[in-house]
């Protein structure tokens, strides 16, 4: 079956005027020459260090910002000639949920404001806030003032805010950047329910390493205006050897189970050497209970065992160094 | 049709969220009558100056309050009318909520509109009130000689001021002043209006060529009109502005007609720079800043 994809945009350039003094000013390039395929449905990050240029990407596919250069289309439109009929067709979350809210309107009244400006139909509105209330988890807060409700559910409102209306995509731009552990981690959960539920497309930008891990399908790491890598974690763990280990101590293992681990989803190498069983995993936590089981049930002695995952930071910070050596 | 609808029920809905705000903070109504009421004080105090004196106010007939409270009601309006679209617009920008407006199917225009409602709320009824307490307190007398005419004079003060503020309010993002001091409403508001629009005093006391600089702003010409219809001794036929002594029309009928076409030459002129304005904003990425 052919991929559809919400958003397909090629060699996209975008430059900003920096004044330099009274009449002289350059241009840097806030976005190099990108190329990227989003498909329906996916969770796809943009992750980078502040000034990556991930907002500007953002604001480029959203349509509040023309490129200098490229191709490109959302939702089958047109980057440059439909950017209004693109403007209608996604949502957006700035990083900051006070943007759109009215600290002098309760909880519901900021709903009831934006239904009407993004023209939802009068007789579903009621309907409609009820519903998003209730799914971001903010029913009993309706009637509260937004500066007296946590930041995290502020940030909820933000999200109930750009799903009043039913868009195919919706943009989050570090929708956790503000908040606490415990906010960001509600903001995670309802973000993979939105994707999962209303099967919305989402690209999200963040520079949280394990937010990219937790909820993205794939990523895209930016540096200086560049993407220098797209893929899933996995692939982009593969590509740069960037594996999990799982170290078992135990006692001796016949190669025909070696052979075995070997074969499994997500082992990439796995060797044994001196009473060392040693595992490369792209998923430690899957394989360790497989590898386990499978020990146990051949009655080996299990001695100890250690785990150390390659975090998509280590990936990060390779494709980061990697891609600033090529550059 | 249906988008027209969905605009009106877009600004009902701003005036309804305006009004929330205003209404909310019980002192604001309090705080509100007292200003006014000092205001119109203040003006009262400086129409004592003239007390029994023969300063003539020709052709505006002989009662200083009410002619000073009649300054004051257009100086609500210009004031609200002029400066307000750059400030809204400032706060929509500043706020981060532009991009969220151009996200929706609002026209350019809606939001501009839909946040001035609380000057709507809070300018406008000061001018009835200024009236009021002009004619309550300190002895001002109005001669309502033509009610219609006043109402169609007011709606073009209203329309001529908000094309001038549109205007500056355009020049946010299309020259880039994303400060205080913006130049257009600088210019006009702090230094021509201030100087020549006759809040205080008739036109024809300044030096001749302030009342030439004075023939281009809207007030010149609702001042004029309104002083001679409402107050009593009004003279309706004297030429006194420049404009007048050099066009042999109807003082009042003129004065209408230059409101008219300033009101036909600014507010189409204002919407198309501000439109121009985001559209500039959005190539040069400076719609909206998230904080």
């Amino acid at each position: 079956m052919a991929v559809e994809y919400a958003i397909k945009i090629n060699n996209i350039i975008k430059k900003y005027k920096i004044k330099q003094r009274a009449i002289k000013s350059r241009y840097f390039n806030a976005i190099d020459d990108v190329s990227l395929s989003i498909e329906k449905g996916e969770i796809f990050g943009l992750l980078g260090t502040n000034g990556a240029g991930k907002t500007t990407l953002i604001k480029i596919m959203a349509g509040l910002l023309e490129a200098d250069g490229g191709t490109g289309k959302v939702l089958k439109y047109d980057l440059y000639k439909e950017h209004k009929k693109i403007r209608a067709k996604v949502s957006l979350v700035a990083p900051t949920a006070d943007v759109g809210t009215d600290n002098n309107l309760t909880v519901k009244q900021n709903l009831e404001f934006w239904a009407v400006v993004y023209n939802l139909d009068k007789n579903l509105r009621a309907q409609r806030i009820d519903e998003l209330l209730l799914f971001l988890d903010l029913k009993e807060y309706e009637d509260f003032w937004p500066m007296s409700i946590s930041a995290g559910m502020r940030q909820r409102l933000a999200i109930a805010r750009s799903l009043l209306v039913k868009n195919p995509i919706l943009f989050l731009d570090e929708p956790t950047v503000k908040l606490d552990a415990k906010g960001a981690k509600a903001v995670r959960n309802f973000i993979k329910k939105i994707n999962k539920d209303l099967g919305i497309t989402i690209i999200l930008t963040t520079h949280f390493i394990f937010e990219a891990e937790e909820l993205c399908d794939r990523v895209a790491i930016m540096d200086k205006g560049k993407i220098i890598s797209c893929d899933t974690i996995n692939n982009l763990r593969k590509r740069l050897k960037k594996y999990d280990l799982l170290e078992i101590e135990c006692s001796s293992i016949p190669k025909d189970i070696i052979d075995q681990i070997s074969k499994w989803d997500y082992i990439v190498k796995c060797t044994y050497n001196n009473n060392l069983l040693n595992i490369e995993s792209l998923k430690v936590e899957v394989s360790i209970f497989e590898v386990l089981k499978l020990l146990r049930q051949q009655d080996l002695e299990i001695y100890s065992v250690r785990t150390k995952e390659a975090s998509l930071e280590s990936v990060f910070i390779s494709t980061l160094n990697n891609g600033r050596n090529s550059i | 049709m249906n988008r027209l609808k969905s605009e009106l029920a877009s600004l009902k809905m701003f005036s309804k969220r305006e009004f929330i705000i205003w209404s909310s903070y019980r002192m604001n109504a309090w705080m509100w009558v007292l200003d006014v009421f000092f205001n119109t004080t203040i003006f009262f105090l400086l129409s004592l100056v003239t007390k029994g004196s023969d300063i003539s106010f020709f052709p505006y007939g002989n009662n200083y309050v009410t002619f000073i409270v009649i300054g004051l009601g257009v100086h609500y309006i210009s004031y609200t009318n002029l400066g307000d679209p750059f400030a809204r617009v400032s706060k929509i920008y500043w706020g981060g909520t532009m991009d969220l407006y151009l996200l929706s199917p609002l026209s350019y225009y809606t939001p501009l509109m839909g946040i001035m409602f609380r000057s709507v709320i809070d300018d406008y009824p000061r001018v009835i009130l200024a009236l009021l307490f002009g004619g309550l307190f300190f002895g001002a007398i109005y001669s309502v000689a033509n009610i219609w005419l006043i109402f169609l004079l007011l709606i073009l003060i209203l329309t001529s001021t908000l094309g001038f503020g549109i205007i500056s309010a355009s020049s946010f993002y299309l020259f880039n002043f994303k400060q205080n001091t913006e130049p257009v409403r600088f210019i006009l508001q702090d230094i021509i209006i201030a100087l020549t629009a006759g809040y205080y005093y008739p036109l024809t006391v300044l030096p001749y060529p302030l009342q030439v600089v004075g023939s281009f702003i809207p007030h010149t010409y609702a001042l004029d009109a309104f002083r001679r219809l409402l107050i009593p001794g009004g003279d309706l036929m004297a030429r006194v502005l420049p404009i007048q002594l050099l066009i042999d029309i109807p003082p009042i009928t003129l004065d209408i007609l230059i409101l008219v076409l300033m009101t036909i030459i600014t507010i189409p002129l204002g919407l198309f720079m501000y439109v121009q304005g985001i559209k500039k904003a959005r190539r040069e990425g400076t719609l909206t800043r998230w904080q």
